[in-house]
């Protein structure tokens, strides 16, 4: 088992957004369109959207939004994206990511996100590493699947991560 | 017979007492900036005397603050054409040759006016700071000299006349200056107690003693007498300590050494150099020039020691200063001056693996200062790549890097026997370091290589882009470079030094208009950002944009950039 490095959180800016691209252009098979940047950007809320770092570097990246849901005037807590460098992976970064947007929705459950009950994402049905991160780690269920949920990369189908926060 | 429209023609006929006032508010306003009000009051007296030179002369003194240059000058020649034995006229004249940078006419002007009237303060005043400027140091110790004596109350005259002295050369008459000034001050006043003024004051008489040649008894002894009222013992201890080993006090000298250690000044590496001049005894002349060196450079990198002498220095370093200040950067670093060999391996090994993991971006540039060459018994660093690949030290960093490198991959670790496995950003930096030492060795292909894995290791590291930049622009491609380093740019729009270097290459490009746009996200939004980076003397991209002009063969314009820069570097440009 290599050794959890502990990481240091910090704001996504207009001034180090292109970080954020890198690191997503690292991780993922999809390129995010620039609505998703501006989202982040300007939404200046480093509890949902927030950098890992290590050593003085950026070395990870969570973006999650607030959302209104189908069928209920409740919102959830909406994950875009998790994202860390490969050369540190499986050192528990993402988990801490993760975590702490659990953290925030604990501090503020009665306050802030007294509207909120669920957490979720989209997972492409062959990444089986990450389903079993968010089921066995964090308590995640295995929703239903949404077919052609992506537009180039094969296959295109995702499933719906949720868990039920109250 | 003077027009009755022309009061004051000469000394003699002053105006009537409302036009009187209303020239010494004129004064005023122009004191405070008032302009608007100073022209309008100046216009009420010229209305009733329109030839008044005084009221010409400061009314154009007022429109030449509001940037109105040519209407300045007019009127005040017309003021001092009407009344040349006025004082004022002279002393404004003068002022505004000072505003257009004509030294030498204003203090001409402004004798002029002193000959009119030989006790103006105010005129003496200005006359003596624009003889320093123009450093005509004679000139400005009698001006002083005559402002002591009319105004002999003022602190400022008298340590400004003994600084005048100090500056010609008149040490001791500077000295007693200073002493006379000292003597006027009544017992127990302020002045002459513990004290940052007085502590000061008591230093720089110090500093004159030891300038006069061949003084230094007298210097030293100096010191012990002020040494209850001096509060920066830090400079007080260094210039004891300089004293002692002047007078070859070499074991005091190591004592007063330890003092300042003591207090917490072992990270200035010229204390070190004290430090082992006064162990090893070394002649007063060396240990002046080891005073003068920079960054961590001691006497121990100046000059070639025998094995004897670095072993002396060592067992100094080993027995006394490792024990009580082991954490001392410094502390650590210098002694690797002074081992070789097996010892020098085993000691840079550990400094360099204590940086790697604390991942420090200089390390590389630390290091070499350890490729030095020895030349008419003095060292100098080695720039030629040639001449640092051969060097036996640096064979030794490369290897001990190359070891890390292949261990790490290995192993996760630095070395074999390490208990614990370095983070992924340990491995990073080792790659970086290691670029670096194929940049110094002229090995810019395979830095270049060893960069690109960084880059897909952590992209996100502002620093492997500039240094991947640096090796491009010294391979020949300067517009590679100008990409790679704008991208690493990007990354961090708030980085200034990041930003410096890419304009910096674009001008090497010849790509001014980009540059200017990189560069002014960092200029005062107000006015166009040329104009800001002229006010803050920003040589270096006011240069690098003239010498990009030349290299597109720009004359004219390259002519103008380098002319504006001399200008306000206050050279005068013939032709």
């Amino acid at each position: 088992m290599r050794r959890e490095l502990e990481i240091e959180f910090g704001q996504i800016t207009s001034d180090n957004v292109e970080q954020l691209r890198k690191v997503n252009l690292a991780c993922f098979p999809v390129q995010y369109q620039e609505t998703y940047y501006k989202g982040v950007v300007e939404g200046k809320n480093e509890s949902l959207c927030k950098f890992a770092y290590f050593n003085g570097f950026v070395v990870g990246a969570a973006c999650a939004r607030l959302e209104g849901m189908k069928n209920s005037n409740k919102q959830r807590i909406y994950i875009m994206t998790l994202g860390v460098l490969a050369a540190y992976r499986g050192r528990g970064i993402g988990r801490q990511l993760i975590q702490s947007i659990l953290d925030y929705y604990e501090n503020n459950k009665d306050g802030a996100l007294a509207n909120v009950d669920e957490i979720a994402l989209h997972v492409q049905i062959s990444n089986e590493d990450a389903m079993k991160f968010y089921t066995t780690r964090f308590g995640f269920e295995k929703g239903e699947m949404v077919e052609n949920y992506y537009k180039r990369i094969d296959p295109p189908h995702c499933y719906l991560l949720f868990k039920k926060l109250r | 017979m003077a027009p009755d429209n022309n009061p004051q023609n000469g000394a003699g006929r002053p105006l009537p007492k409302k036009e009187a006032d209303l020239f010494k508010n004129v004064v005023k306003h122009y004191e405070t900036k008032q302009y608007k009000k100073a022209i309008k009051q100046a216009d009420t007296i010229l209305k009733k005397y329109p030839n008044h030179g005084e009221t010409l002369a400061m009314k154009g003194l007022v429109l030449n603050n509001l940037e109105k240059r040519e209407e300045a000058h007019a009127l005040v020649k017309q003021g001092l054409m009407n009344d040349m034995r006025s004082h004022v006229c002279w002393h404004v004249y003068g002022l505004l040759h000072r505003s257009d940078r004509n030294y030498n006419e204003a203090i001409k002007a402004y004798k002029q006016a002193l000959r009119i009237d030989t006790d103006n303060i105010q005129i003496l005043r200005d006359l003596s700071m624009l003889q320093i400027q123009m450093r005509d140091l004679p000139g400005f110790a009698v001006t002083r000299h005559n402002i002591l004596t009319l105004k002999s109350n003022g602190k400022i005259n008298w340590l400004a006349f003994a600084l005048a002295k100090h500056l010609i050369g008149d040490l001791r008459g500077a000295i007693s200056v200073i002493d006379i000034y000292l003597g006027t001050l009544t017992e127990g006043a302020p002045e002459l107690s513990r004290g940052f003024e007085a502590g000061e004051l008591a230093l720089y008489r110090n500093q004159i003693l030891s300038e006069i040649p061949d003084n230094t008894r007298e210097a030293l002894d100096h010191l012990e007498t002020c040494k209850p009222i001096v509060v920066d013992r830090s400079s007080w201890l260094t210039s004891k300590a300089r004293y002692q080993l002047k007078l070859g006090q070499y074991a005091e000298a190591k004592k007063t050494a330890d003092e300042m250690f003591e207090r917490g000044m072992t990270e200035n590496c010229r204390v070190h150099s004290l430090y082992i001049c006064s162990i090893l005894e070394l002649d007063s002349q060396i240990c002046d020039e080891a005073w003068k060196l920079p960054g961590t450079r001691t006497v121990a990198s100046m000059i070639p020691l025998t094995a004897e002498q670095k072993q002396r220095a060592l067992d100094g370093y080993e027995a006394d200063l490792f024990p009580k200040y082991g954490k001392s950067a410094a502390v650590n670093r210098i002694p690797l001056n002074l081992v070789e060999g097996d010892k020098f391996r085993k000691a840079v090994d550990v400094f360099i693996r204590k940086g790697l993991v604390k991942g420090v971006p200089s390390l590389c540039r630390e290091l070499s200062s350890f490729f030095l060459l020895e030349k008419d018994g003095r060292y100098e660093l080695a720039t030629d790549p040639v001449d640092v690949k051969e060097h036996e030290a640096f064979k030794v960093v490369v290897d001990l890097v190359d070891g890390y490198i292949s261990c790490l991959k290995a192993n996760s670790k630095l070395l074999v026997d390490d208990e614990v496995e370095e983070p992924p950003s340990t491995v990073l930096w080792v790659w970086y370091l290691r670029a670096g030492l194929h940049e110094l060795a002229g090995e810019y292909d395979a830095g270049i290589e060893l960069l690109d894995k960084c880059i897909e290791h952590t992209p996100t590291a502002v620093d492997v882009y500039e240094l991947k930049g640096r090796l491009l622009r010294s391979a020949g491609d300067i517009n590679a470079a100008v990409e790679v380093v704008d991208k690493g740019r990007d990354l961090d729009r708030q980085d200034r030094y990041i930003n410096n270097q890419t304009t910096k290459y674009m001008l090497e490009a010849g790509m001014e208009a980009e540059a200017l746009e990189r560069i002014s996200m960092f200029t005062k939004h107000e006015g166009n950002p040329e104009a800001n980076l002229y006010d803050m003397q920003c040589s270096w991209y006011e240069l690098g944009l003239a010498s990009c002009y030349a290299k597109k063969e720009l004359w004219g314009r390259a002519l103008r950039k380098y002319g504006k820069f001399l200008q306000r570097e206050g050279v005068v440009f013939v032709g």
